[in-house]
């Protein structure tokens, strides 16, 4: 192993990033049969159309087994508490979804609507992000947490395993960019009646009012 | 019957049929079962190996070879059960070829 670890020192790193069981159970297999592959070519086309296959098939691999291994753990290790919250999180940033796609396909009909009015809109573009980011949050600080004290290691380590938090992170993500884009978003000002816009570009909207 | 194995699932366990491989001379008879139509990299390789062995169609062989650096896989039981009603499918679809004359007679198509 160790010899076929400094024949292919780069193509090696590279096998690092698959889940640590399968490094454990294949990453010598896998060296062992591009070095049989490598020492079996006729050619230096040959070889180099190995290195190619290799290198294509490489990254492509390991997403497989990363994807894999965090669809283990989430049927077989992830507590009901966090896919319960997960599911709940992710549906709170639904209406968001729902109504900017509605919105965008029938020509902005739901521009003058009450769903673009407050407190509606407050809630699905403000509100319900904001309780997904925190119950997403909270989740993940949970079960960091409790990871950290089963597995006796420390907290930031629990926070890079990312197949065991990629649900919360990915509504986490969701919900944080939401929020942002709602409050980020000036390119139309003087919208009566959208508080989110109103408030970052009170200055703006104000003079519009004025102006009638 | 469970649906049909993926190509590159069914090559393995075909070349399999034969005897006891490692990782590199299974590359080489599946290249040479699909006329060089399959070509593995090793990730994609070891990949579906590990599905197989979790699915209990083949397993490691309990000795490597002389160097201990290749380990070896068979078909299991189970897997020779799916192997046989995967080529009976095959076999019976060439049948329904040749009745519908698409394929093996003299005016058939393919």
């Amino acid at each position: 192993m160790k010899y076929l670890k400094t024949r292919f020192p780069i193509y090696a790193a590279l096998l690092r990033l698959y889940p640590k069981s399968y490094q454990k159970q294949y990453n010598q297999q896998i060296l062992q049969t591009l070095a049989d592959m490598l020492d079996n070519s006729s050619s230096n086309t040959e070889r180099k159309l190995i290195w190619g296959r290799t290198i294509i098939d490489a990254p492509l691999s390991i997403i497989k087994q990363q994807v894999v291994y965090a669809g283990d753990i989430m049927t077989n290790e992830t507590p009901h508490f966090v896919k319960t919250t997960s599911i709940f999180s992710a549906l709170l940033l639904l209406p968001f979804f729902i109504f900017i796609t509605f919105d965008g396909l029938s020509s902005h009909s739901l521009y003058n609507s009450w769903f673009w009015h407050p407190p509606v809109i407050a809630s699905w573009l403000v509100f319900m992000p904001a309780a997904a980011l925190l119950l997403s949050l909270g989740t993940f600080w949970r079960w960091s947490q409790q990871r950290r004290r089963q597995n006796q290691t420390s907290f930031v380590k629990t926070i890079f395993q990312w197949q065991y938090n990629w649900p919360m992170l990915a509504v986490a993500v969701l919900s944080a960019g939401i929020i942002a884009l709602a409050f980020g978003h000036d390119s139309v000002h003087c919208v009566v009646h959208n508080p989110v816009r109103e408030i970052r570009n009170w200055q703006t909207t104000w003079t519009c009012i004025k102006q009638g | 019957m469970a649906g049909l194995l993926p190509q590159v699932t069914f090559s393995i366990l075909f070349a399999l049929s034969l005897k006891p491989r490692h990782g590199y001379e299974l590359m080489q008879q599946i290249e040479h079962d699909s006329n060089g139509r399959i070509k593995l990299g090793p990730g994609a390789l070891y990949g579906t190996i590990k599905q197989l062995v979790n699915d209990n169609l083949i397993e490691e062989m309990p000795f490597a070879d002389d160097s201990k650096r290749r380990k070896y896989y068979r078909l299991t039981k189970k897997g020779w059960d799916r192997l046989s009603a995967e080529l009976k499918y095959f076999e019976q679809t060439v049948k329904l070829a040749r009745q519908r004359k698409f394929l093996g007679q003299a005016g058939a198509r393919i």
